[in-house]
Protein backbone atom coordinates (compact mmCIF):
# COMPACT_ATOMS: atom_id res chain seq x y z
CA UNK A 1 0.00 0.00 0.00
CA UNK A 2 2.63 2.35 0.79
CA UNK A 3 4.77 1.80 -2.23
CA UNK A 4 1.81 2.00 -4.07
CA UNK A 5 1.19 5.81 -2.49
CA UNK A 6 4.95 6.41 -3.18
CA UNK A 7 4.89 5.85 -6.93
CA UNK A 8 1.46 7.53 -7.28
CA UNK A 9 3.36 10.60 -5.68
CA UNK A 10 6.12 10.01 -7.53
CA UNK A 11 3.86 9.90 -11.11
CA UNK A 12 2.67 13.71 -9.95
CA UNK A 13 5.59 14.66 -9.24
CA UNK A 14 7.16 13.71 -12.33
CA UNK A 15 4.30 15.56 -14.24
CA UNK A 16 4.85 18.34 -12.62
CA UNK A 17 7.96 18.46 -13.58
CA UNK A 18 7.03 18.02 -17.30
CA UNK A 19 4.24 20.17 -16.92
CA UNK A 20 6.69 23.38 -16.16
CA UNK A 21 8.53 22.67 -19.05
CA UNK A 22 5.69 22.66 -21.08
CA UNK A 23 5.76 26.88 -21.81
CA UNK A 24 6.69 27.78 -25.65
CA UNK A 25 7.05 31.11 -27.57
CA UNK A 26 7.14 30.54 -31.69
CA UNK A 27 7.30 32.94 -33.72
CA UNK A 28 6.16 32.50 -37.55
CA UNK A 29 6.57 34.69 -40.83
CA UNK A 30 3.72 34.72 -43.32
CA UNK A 31 3.90 34.57 -47.13
CA UNK A 32 0.69 35.38 -49.54
CA UNK A 33 3.14 36.07 -52.64
CA UNK A 34 1.13 33.37 -54.44
CA UNK A 35 -2.21 36.07 -53.60
CA UNK A 36 -0.53 38.07 -56.20
CA UNK A 37 -0.02 34.13 -58.53
CA UNK A 38 -3.76 33.42 -58.11
CA UNK A 39 -4.95 37.00 -59.30
CA UNK A 40 -3.11 36.54 -62.42
CA UNK A 41 -4.21 33.01 -63.24
CA UNK A 42 -7.73 34.45 -62.64
CA UNK A 43 -6.58 37.91 -64.77
CA UNK A 44 -7.98 39.73 -62.10
CA UNK A 45 -5.97 42.57 -63.27
CA UNK A 46 -7.92 44.64 -61.28
CA UNK A 47 -6.40 43.52 -57.59
CA UNK A 48 -3.08 42.78 -59.28
CA UNK A 49 -1.26 45.92 -57.99
CA UNK A 50 -3.12 45.51 -54.43
CA UNK A 51 -2.34 41.69 -53.76
CA UNK A 52 0.99 42.98 -54.65
CA UNK A 53 1.37 45.09 -52.01
CA UNK A 54 -0.68 42.43 -49.65
CA UNK A 55 1.92 40.19 -50.15
CA UNK A 56 4.80 42.76 -49.27
CA UNK A 57 3.22 43.85 -46.71
CA UNK A 58 2.64 40.20 -45.33
CA UNK A 59 6.57 39.98 -45.12
CA UNK A 60 6.36 42.57 -42.37
CA UNK A 61 3.61 40.98 -39.80
CA UNK A 62 4.93 38.74 -37.05
CA UNK A 63 2.90 35.87 -35.87
CA UNK A 64 3.07 34.23 -32.43
CA UNK A 65 1.93 30.89 -30.72
CA UNK A 66 2.29 30.86 -27.66
CA UNK A 67 1.89 27.74 -25.42
CA UNK A 68 1.28 27.05 -21.81
CA UNK A 69 0.48 23.50 -21.12
CA UNK A 70 -2.49 22.47 -22.34
CA UNK A 71 -3.34 25.15 -23.88
CA UNK A 72 -2.06 27.32 -27.04
CA UNK A 73 -2.74 30.71 -28.66
CA UNK A 74 -2.39 32.26 -32.15
CA UNK A 75 -1.94 36.27 -32.73
CA UNK A 76 -0.50 38.29 -34.26
CA UNK A 77 2.47 40.91 -33.39
CA UNK A 78 1.82 44.50 -34.43
CA UNK A 79 3.39 45.28 -37.96
CA UNK A 80 5.62 47.27 -39.62
CA UNK A 81 3.16 49.00 -42.62
CA UNK A 82 4.68 50.16 -45.86
CA UNK A 83 4.22 54.16 -45.53
CA UNK A 84 1.32 54.99 -47.69
CA UNK A 85 -0.49 51.76 -47.43
CA UNK A 86 -1.90 51.37 -43.94
CA UNK A 87 -4.53 49.54 -43.61
CA UNK A 88 -3.56 46.72 -45.73
CA UNK A 89 -2.87 44.34 -43.03
CA UNK A 90 -6.54 43.96 -43.20
CA UNK A 91 -6.03 42.31 -46.31
CA UNK A 92 -3.04 40.49 -45.04
CA UNK A 93 -5.46 39.05 -41.83
CA UNK A 94 -8.37 38.21 -43.93
CA UNK A 95 -6.73 36.18 -47.03
CA UNK A 96 -4.63 33.96 -44.09
CA UNK A 97 -5.53 33.60 -40.41
CA UNK A 98 -8.39 35.88 -39.93
CA UNK A 99 -8.34 36.08 -36.33
CA UNK A 100 -6.69 34.88 -32.94
CA UNK A 101 -6.56 31.02 -32.23
CA UNK A 102 -6.99 29.40 -29.09
CA UNK A 103 -6.74 25.88 -28.48
CA UNK A 104 -7.52 23.70 -25.36
CA UNK A 105 -6.09 20.27 -25.78
CA UNK A 106 -7.37 19.84 -22.56
CA UNK A 107 -11.05 19.98 -23.79
CA UNK A 108 -10.29 19.71 -27.51
CA UNK A 109 -12.25 22.84 -28.16
CA UNK A 110 -10.95 25.18 -31.18
CA UNK A 111 -12.02 29.19 -30.36
CA UNK A 112 -11.60 31.87 -32.73
CA UNK A 113 -11.37 35.11 -31.77
CA UNK A 114 -12.27 38.08 -33.90
CA UNK A 115 -13.15 41.71 -33.23
CA UNK A 116 -15.73 43.71 -35.64
CA UNK A 117 -16.12 47.49 -35.06
CA UNK A 118 -15.58 47.21 -31.65
CA UNK A 119 -17.12 43.89 -30.77
CA UNK A 120 -15.47 40.72 -29.67
CA UNK A 121 -16.85 37.37 -30.43
CA UNK A 122 -15.25 33.93 -29.34
CA UNK A 123 -16.02 31.53 -31.37
CA UNK A 124 -16.84 27.74 -30.67
CA UNK A 125 -15.54 25.70 -34.36
CA UNK A 126 -15.51 22.21 -33.57
CA UNK A 127 -12.55 20.92 -33.71
CA UNK A 128 -12.03 18.74 -36.80
CA UNK A 129 -9.17 16.16 -37.33
CA UNK A 130 -8.79 16.28 -41.01
CA UNK A 131 -7.48 12.98 -43.25
CA UNK A 132 -3.92 13.84 -42.80
CA UNK A 133 -1.65 11.38 -44.86
CA UNK A 134 1.52 11.68 -42.45
CA UNK A 135 4.68 10.46 -45.11
CA UNK A 136 8.21 9.46 -43.90
CA UNK A 137 9.89 12.49 -45.94
CA UNK A 138 11.77 14.66 -43.32
CA UNK A 139 13.52 18.03 -43.11
CA UNK A 140 15.42 20.00 -40.72
CA UNK A 141 13.51 23.53 -39.27
CA UNK A 142 15.06 25.25 -36.88
CA UNK A 143 17.41 22.44 -35.32
CA UNK A 144 13.98 20.08 -35.47
CA UNK A 145 13.62 16.98 -37.24
CA UNK A 146 10.42 17.43 -38.82
CA UNK A 147 7.93 15.06 -40.71
CA UNK A 148 5.60 16.01 -43.70
CA UNK A 149 1.83 15.12 -43.52
CA UNK A 150 -0.72 16.28 -46.23
CA UNK A 151 -4.40 16.33 -46.65
CA UNK A 152 -6.20 17.55 -49.34
CA UNK A 153 -8.97 20.46 -48.45
CA UNK A 154 -11.91 21.45 -50.06
CA UNK A 155 -12.77 25.28 -50.07
CA UNK A 156 -15.65 27.26 -49.42
CA UNK A 157 -16.31 27.71 -53.20
CA UNK A 158 -15.55 24.19 -54.05
CA UNK A 159 -13.51 24.43 -57.14
CA UNK A 160 -11.16 22.37 -56.29
CA UNK A 161 -9.58 20.18 -53.61
CA UNK A 162 -6.28 21.45 -52.99
CA UNK A 163 -3.43 20.15 -51.23
CA UNK A 164 -2.12 21.63 -47.89
CA UNK A 165 1.31 20.49 -46.47
CA UNK A 166 2.45 20.56 -42.51
CA UNK A 167 5.69 20.00 -41.43
CA UNK A 168 5.75 18.96 -37.64
CA UNK A 169 8.29 17.99 -35.20
CA UNK A 170 8.22 14.56 -32.96
CA UNK A 171 10.60 16.82 -30.57
CA UNK A 172 8.31 18.70 -29.30
CA UNK A 173 4.74 16.20 -29.09
CA UNK A 174 2.21 19.06 -28.72
CA UNK A 175 -0.74 19.10 -31.14
CA UNK A 176 -0.35 23.45 -31.60
CA UNK A 177 0.23 24.97 -34.76
CA UNK A 178 -0.31 28.34 -36.32
CA UNK A 179 -3.94 29.28 -37.23
CA UNK A 180 -7.07 26.69 -36.92
CA UNK A 181 -3.95 23.98 -37.09
CA UNK A 182 -4.14 22.83 -33.72
CA UNK A 183 -5.53 19.59 -32.45
CA UNK A 184 -4.34 18.38 -35.80
CA UNK A 185 -1.06 16.54 -35.36
CA UNK A 186 1.03 14.52 -33.00
CA UNK A 187 3.68 17.45 -33.12
CA UNK A 188 4.18 21.37 -33.35
CA UNK A 189 3.63 22.59 -36.93
CA UNK A 190 6.53 24.34 -37.87
CA UNK A 191 5.54 25.23 -41.62
CA UNK A 192 2.59 25.08 -43.03
CA UNK A 193 1.36 25.21 -46.75
CA UNK A 194 -1.74 26.19 -47.77
CA UNK A 195 -3.26 27.28 -51.04
CA UNK A 196 -2.24 30.65 -51.06
CA UNK A 197 -0.38 31.35 -47.72
CA UNK A 198 2.71 30.25 -45.93
CA UNK A 199 3.51 30.30 -42.39
CA UNK A 200 6.86 29.43 -41.10
CA UNK A 201 8.69 29.29 -37.61
CA UNK A 202 11.60 31.42 -37.11
CA UNK A 203 12.27 30.90 -33.56
CA UNK A 204 11.16 28.91 -30.87
CA UNK A 205 11.79 29.44 -27.19
CA UNK A 206 10.98 27.80 -24.00
CA UNK A 207 9.77 30.66 -21.82
CA UNK A 208 9.29 30.52 -18.20
CA UNK A 209 5.71 29.49 -16.82
CA UNK A 210 2.58 31.97 -17.59
CA UNK A 211 -1.20 30.88 -17.68
CA UNK A 212 -3.52 31.57 -20.59
CA UNK A 213 -6.66 32.26 -19.11
CA UNK A 214 -9.81 30.21 -20.26
CA UNK A 215 -12.77 31.93 -21.95
CA UNK A 216 -16.00 32.01 -19.73
CA UNK A 217 -18.53 29.79 -21.44
CA UNK A 218 -21.14 32.43 -21.59
CA UNK A 219 -18.49 34.71 -24.08
CA UNK A 220 -18.54 31.68 -26.46
CA UNK A 221 -20.58 31.94 -28.86
CA UNK A 222 -21.78 29.11 -31.69
CA UNK A 223 -20.44 28.86 -35.07
CA UNK A 224 -23.97 29.00 -36.52
CA UNK A 225 -24.49 32.18 -34.40
CA UNK A 226 -21.34 33.73 -35.78
CA UNK A 227 -22.02 32.64 -39.17
CA UNK A 228 -25.60 34.47 -38.71
CA UNK A 229 -23.88 37.61 -37.86
CA UNK A 230 -21.34 37.59 -40.69
CA UNK A 231 -23.56 37.11 -43.56
CA UNK A 232 -25.57 39.94 -42.34
CA UNK A 233 -21.83 42.20 -42.92
CA UNK A 234 -22.09 40.85 -45.85
CA UNK A 235 -25.47 41.08 -47.44
CA UNK A 236 -25.09 44.53 -46.04
CA UNK A 237 -22.48 45.27 -48.64
CA UNK A 238 -23.91 43.44 -51.28
CA UNK A 239 -27.41 45.78 -50.75
CA UNK A 240 -25.85 49.11 -50.56
CA UNK A 241 -23.41 48.75 -53.54
CA UNK B 1 -23.48 88.68 -81.02
CA UNK B 2 -19.80 87.68 -79.84
CA UNK B 3 -21.10 87.53 -75.74
CA UNK B 4 -24.04 85.43 -77.10
CA UNK B 5 -21.60 83.05 -79.01
CA UNK B 6 -19.40 83.01 -75.92
CA UNK B 7 -22.31 81.72 -72.94
CA UNK B 8 -23.44 79.38 -76.22
CA UNK B 9 -20.10 77.58 -76.14
CA UNK B 10 -19.87 78.29 -72.12
CA UNK B 11 -23.44 76.20 -71.66
CA UNK B 12 -22.19 73.32 -74.35
CA UNK B 13 -19.04 72.82 -72.97
CA UNK B 14 -20.06 72.47 -69.40
CA UNK B 15 -23.07 70.13 -70.39
CA UNK B 16 -20.49 67.97 -72.53
CA UNK B 17 -18.21 68.06 -69.00
CA UNK B 18 -21.38 66.78 -66.50
CA UNK B 19 -21.59 64.09 -69.03
CA UNK B 20 -18.53 63.02 -69.15
CA UNK B 21 -18.04 63.41 -65.51
CA UNK B 22 -21.26 61.44 -65.16
CA UNK B 23 -20.11 58.80 -67.11
CA UNK B 24 -16.79 58.67 -65.54
CA UNK B 25 -18.42 58.27 -61.96
CA UNK B 26 -20.71 55.63 -63.02
CA UNK B 27 -17.66 53.63 -64.33
CA UNK B 28 -15.32 53.97 -61.89
CA UNK B 29 -18.59 53.17 -59.39
CA UNK B 30 -19.05 49.63 -61.52
CA UNK B 31 -15.45 48.65 -61.26
CA UNK B 32 -14.86 49.35 -57.80
CA UNK B 33 -17.77 47.12 -57.06
CA UNK B 34 -16.37 44.40 -59.88
CA UNK B 35 -12.59 44.70 -58.17
CA UNK B 36 -14.29 44.34 -54.61
CA UNK B 37 -16.64 41.19 -55.43
CA UNK B 38 -13.32 40.04 -57.19
CA UNK B 39 -11.18 40.42 -54.22
CA UNK B 40 -14.01 38.56 -52.42
CA UNK B 41 -14.20 35.75 -54.90
CA UNK B 42 -10.51 35.37 -54.29
CA UNK B 43 -10.97 35.20 -50.72
CA UNK B 44 -13.67 32.15 -50.80
CA UNK B 45 -11.58 30.46 -53.22
CA UNK B 46 -8.78 29.95 -50.83
CA UNK B 47 -10.47 29.62 -47.72
CA UNK B 48 -12.20 26.84 -45.60
CA UNK B 49 -13.94 29.26 -43.60
CA UNK B 50 -17.33 30.39 -45.00
CA UNK B 51 -16.68 34.15 -42.84
CA UNK B 52 -19.15 36.89 -43.54
CA UNK B 53 -17.08 39.26 -41.61
CA UNK B 54 -13.91 38.29 -43.53
CA UNK B 55 -15.47 38.69 -46.73
CA UNK B 56 -17.54 42.19 -45.78
CA UNK B 57 -13.97 43.39 -45.09
CA UNK B 58 -12.75 42.69 -47.40
CA UNK B 59 -15.00 44.29 -49.78
CA UNK B 60 -15.43 47.53 -47.65
CA UNK B 61 -11.54 47.90 -48.19
CA UNK B 62 -11.04 47.12 -51.74
CA UNK B 63 -14.01 48.87 -52.77
CA UNK B 64 -12.92 52.15 -50.70
CA UNK B 65 -9.62 52.35 -51.45
CA UNK B 66 -10.57 51.67 -55.13
CA UNK B 67 -12.89 54.56 -55.06
CA UNK B 68 -10.56 56.59 -53.08
CA UNK B 69 -7.73 56.11 -56.52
Amino acid sequence: MKRKRFFIILLLLCLRIYSQESFYEIEYTINLDKLYESAKKKRDNGNLQLFDITAKTAKSISLVLLISDNISIFKERKGIMIDGHEGVETLVRAYSYEGGWMYDDFSKKLIFINSYQGKNYFVDKKLQIRNWKLTNETKTILGYKCNKATYIRTDVSNKGNNEVTAWYTNDIKMPFGPANYAGQLPGIILELDELIVVYKATSIKKIGKFKIERLKEKDIITEKQYKKEGDKVMEFYKKSN
Amino acid sequence: MKKLFLAVVTVVAFSNFSVVADEKVNVSFSSCEDQAFDAVETYYDNSSEDNGFTAGLIFEYVYNRCMNE
